[in-house]
């Protein structure tokens, strides 16, 4: 932790008012992207909400072996994924659960049977900026099987690294790995599909 | 000779910097001679690098309804609970 994040903390434990306020401040945003990538936008507001009633009740808890933002998007994914496996479970939608090895792309030698469609912008910024697409990024991850979503999450957008985790989401790392894989091919083929119709 | 099905199986493996040293020699003699290989692995690095954005873009959004909403009920939770009114120190 550097000075600034030691100050914050002390606050914390402190009961300080102005110090749950900077933090509240500080980190909602990012611990909101996290409850909406793996839970959804709907529940979002809530899970972060839960998340800092913890925060104040049991901030003695954190021991400083990582930052402070590390350690409250950790509990932030871990009250999404809480929350996901305690509803009750979903009938499989088509598609849901679809190959993603991407094999239809290839012929019998292994080549392209097609070239890949060539995206209107493919700068991370670009993709960014495309509202359109992002909104379809949303729906495809909810749509995702959780056990692909949530490594996703947790790799590309928390950029947590696959010790993590697997420790969170009591994975071996070969099965991170092909999660991660098969989830990363769904959103290719959705933004192909994007840039090929103009539709999610 | 690494075919481009095997190449796209690698991807995230390549994305991760996860390759070993004679499959990282491989895909790039591959990526070096396959111009569709070489867009399927611009898009693949574009989409992961963006979702990474993603949460750095919403870490910069200030959600000022959204901090008035928890700090009222940090201050309904603080009011039932045992800590003493003076430990604020403001």
């Amino acid at each position: 932790m550097n000075k600034n994040e030691t100050s914050l903390v002390e606050g914390l434990r402190s009961g300080r008012t102005k110090a749950f306020h900077l933090a509240v401040t500080r980190y909602s945003a990012s611990m909101l992207a996290t409850a909406r990538a793996i839970a959804g936008h709907a529940n979002a507001d809530d899970i972060v909400q839960d998340v800092w009633l913890t925060v104040f009740e049991r901030i003695d808890s954190f021991e400083g072996r990582s930052s402070l933002k590390t350690w409250l998007q950790r509990i932030v994914a871990n009250r999404a994924i809480s929350y996901l496996r305690s509803r009750p479970p979903e009938v499989s939608r088509p598609g849901v659960e679809e190959d993603q090895s991407a094999s239809d792309w290839f012929d019998a030698s292994g080549s392209w049977i097609l070239p890949p469609p060539v995206w209107h912008e493919d700068s991370p910024y670009a993709l960014l900026a495309a509202e359109d697409l992002q909104d379809c990024i949303d729906k495809h991850l909810l749509d995702m099987p959780d056990s692909q979503r949530n490594v996703l999450v947790l790799r590309d957008i928390q950029q947590m690294n696959f010790a993590e985790i697997c420790n969170e989401l009591s994975l071996s790392a070969s099965n991170a790995r092909v999660l991660l894989h098969r989830g990363r091919m769904r959103l290719m083929k959705m933004v192909n599909h994007f840039e090929e119709t103009g539709s999610c | 000779m690494l075919t481009c099905q095997e190449v796209t199986a690698k991807a995230s493996l390549m994305v991760d910097g996860e390759l070993g040293f004679r499959e990282r020699i491989a895909v790039r003699i591959h990526l070096m001679m396959c111009v569709n290989c070489r867009r399927f692995a611009r898009q693949f690095q574009a989409l992961v690098s963006s979702m990474a954005s993603r949460n750095r873009l919403a870490a910069e959004t200030i959600v000022p309804e959204f901090v008035d909403g928890v700090m009222q009920s940090l201050y309904r939770a603080r009011e039932s609970s045992s800590i003493p009114p003076g430990r604020d120190g403001e």
